[in-house]
């Protein structure tokens, strides 16, 4: 708690700097990493790039909810109702996914804040018996494609934990309780 | 001592300003709103131009950072129920703020600022350093939950709320300015001048000390209750770009009296 008030993750340190929340991270990164900057420096492009996240942040916001149901057992118009949340808001960036990357020919600050909630969508769908999981090439062919490109990138490959991993995380996942954050090592 | 309203009105502010050259680089600010049927004003070729409502907190935010960089910025004010139908082209919604400059818009008050740091870099305020920029984008985060709470007063307002209701929606807001308060370490959330997070809470504080008397708050903002914001308040209604932004308190109250009771709002309140 004294590197994040909060106490949430990610936290990044370096040099005994410590800056949080995920967003500011990435730009934090690529103030001290320059040669390998991601946002873009064209004042323009860089705003594109923000008002993209705007946009998505439905998904950001609606994803936890299929955790409480996982948790919580919950059933009926609850239930239904938090999925379509999730539903519509993949809908919504559906509609805004250009091709090959959000980003252009290469991943950038849009695919990567944005793939870690797809991810755990892919994941905890299939705990929830939900009809038509993401990634579904038929109710979304754009992000569909797009995931599975992102999934291959050597960037994902490094961050995302194996499947089973993850999805044994999650169903030790208790909200309010602990949870093993250990699962796979 | 004590603060009223009156202290904080654009009349005493006007005498204040030590380089009103600079307020005049920001016009229109009052003008009337642009409804349904009216034209689109054209835009020149280098020329910048914020989309606007006199009384949005959220669009205020635009125009007190242009006010501040000092950059030449015509406002277009907009009306929020009945919306130009060419007012969509620039805002998906038809929300405020938009800026727009060379057929380029961009939109959110949280994403223009760095924008037009980006476009007047000799004027930026955001710092350069990237840990000094960070920390007042998690300073923007922490002061966050004052820009929730102050919609209470609105609807102690709009709802005549009373007893618990009315407690519970006041002690939200002090408790969000409790929270502020010891944040605010020196002059400004900038540091020894205004900086990003500084003029992107300003409108909230402004009206929170706006409403205060009205709704007869147990404690009023500015007061001896948060000593440290009271005198970051009053520094920061001193400065130029203020004065550039914020209506008269009573054109402002009276925006707000139009605005609870539902139905059309006066946006052009005190024109």
């Amino acid at each position: 708690l004294k590197k994040n008030p909060l106490g949430k993750v990610p936290t990044f340190e370096k040099d005994g700097e410590i800056v949080y929340d995920s967003a500011v991270v990435l730009e934090y990164l690529d103030g001290i990493y320059p040669d390998s900057a991601i946002l873009p420096t064209d004042p323009y492009l860089r705003a594109q790039s923000r008002m993209l996240i705007e946009r998505t942040a439905p998904l950001a916001s609606s994803f936890f909810g299929l955790f409480i149901i996982h948790s919580e057992k919950i059933e009926g118009a609850e239930r239904e109702a938090k999925i379509k949340a999730v539903e519509e808001a993949i809908d919504s960036i559906e509609k805004l996914i250009t091709e090959p990357f959000f980003g252009g020919n290469s991943a950038g600050f849009v695919d990567y804040l944005i793939l870690p909630f797809f991810e755990r969508v892919a994941h905890i769908s299939p705990l929830l018996s939900i009809p038509s999981p993401f990634p579904s090439s038929d109710r979304w062919p754009g992000l569909s494609s797009w995931f599975g490109r992102c999934c291959a990138l050597p960037a994902a490959v490094a961050a995302m934990q194996p499947a089973a991993y993850h999805q044994g995380f999650i169903k030790t996942f208790v909200i309010g309780k602990s949870a093993d954050c250990d699962f796979g090592i | 001592g004590s603060w009223t309203i009156q202290d904080w009105t654009r009349q005493d502010r006007k005498q204040t300003p030590t380089n009103s050259a600079e307020m005049s680089k920001v016009v229109g600010n009052d003008t009337k709103a642009l409804k349904k049927g009216d034209p689109e004003p054209p835009l020149a070729p280098g020329k910048a131009r914020i989309y606007s409502m006199r009384f949005c907190p959220w669009a205020e935010r635009a125009v007190l950072y242009a006010a501040a960089k000092g950059i030449e910025v015509e406002v277009v004010n907009i009306n929020l129920v009945n919306k130009p139908e060419w007012y969509y082209n620039k805002h998906p919604q038809g929300k405020v703020p938009a800026f727009e400059k060379d057929g380029k818009i961009v939109i959110e008050s949280g994403i223009i600022p760095e924008y037009l740091d980006g476009l007047y870099p000799e004027s930026a305020i955001l710092p350069t350093d990237p840990y000094l920029r960070a920390q007042q984008r998690i300073l923007l985060d922490q002061v966050a939950p004052i820009t929730t709470a102050f919609y209470g007063l609105f609807a102690i307002y709009r709802e005549k709320l009373e007893g618990e209701a009315r407690d519970a929606k006041i002690k939200t807001v002090e408790d969000a300015v409790d929270g502020i308060e010891k944040l605010l370490k020196e002059d400004y959330f900038g540091g020894s001048s205004a900086g990003f997070v500084d003029w992107l809470i300003f409108p909230f504080f402004e009206r929170l000390a706006l409403l205060s008397s009205p709704l007869s708050l147990p404690s009023l903002f500015p007061s001896s209750r948060w000593p440290a914001l009271s005198s970051w308040f009053g520094r920061i209604s001193a400065h130029p770009a203020a004065a550039a932004a914020v209506q008269p308190a009573d054109a402002h109250l009276g925006f707000i009296k139009s605005f609870v009771v539902g139905g059309a709002p006066d946006y052009d309140s005190g024109l």
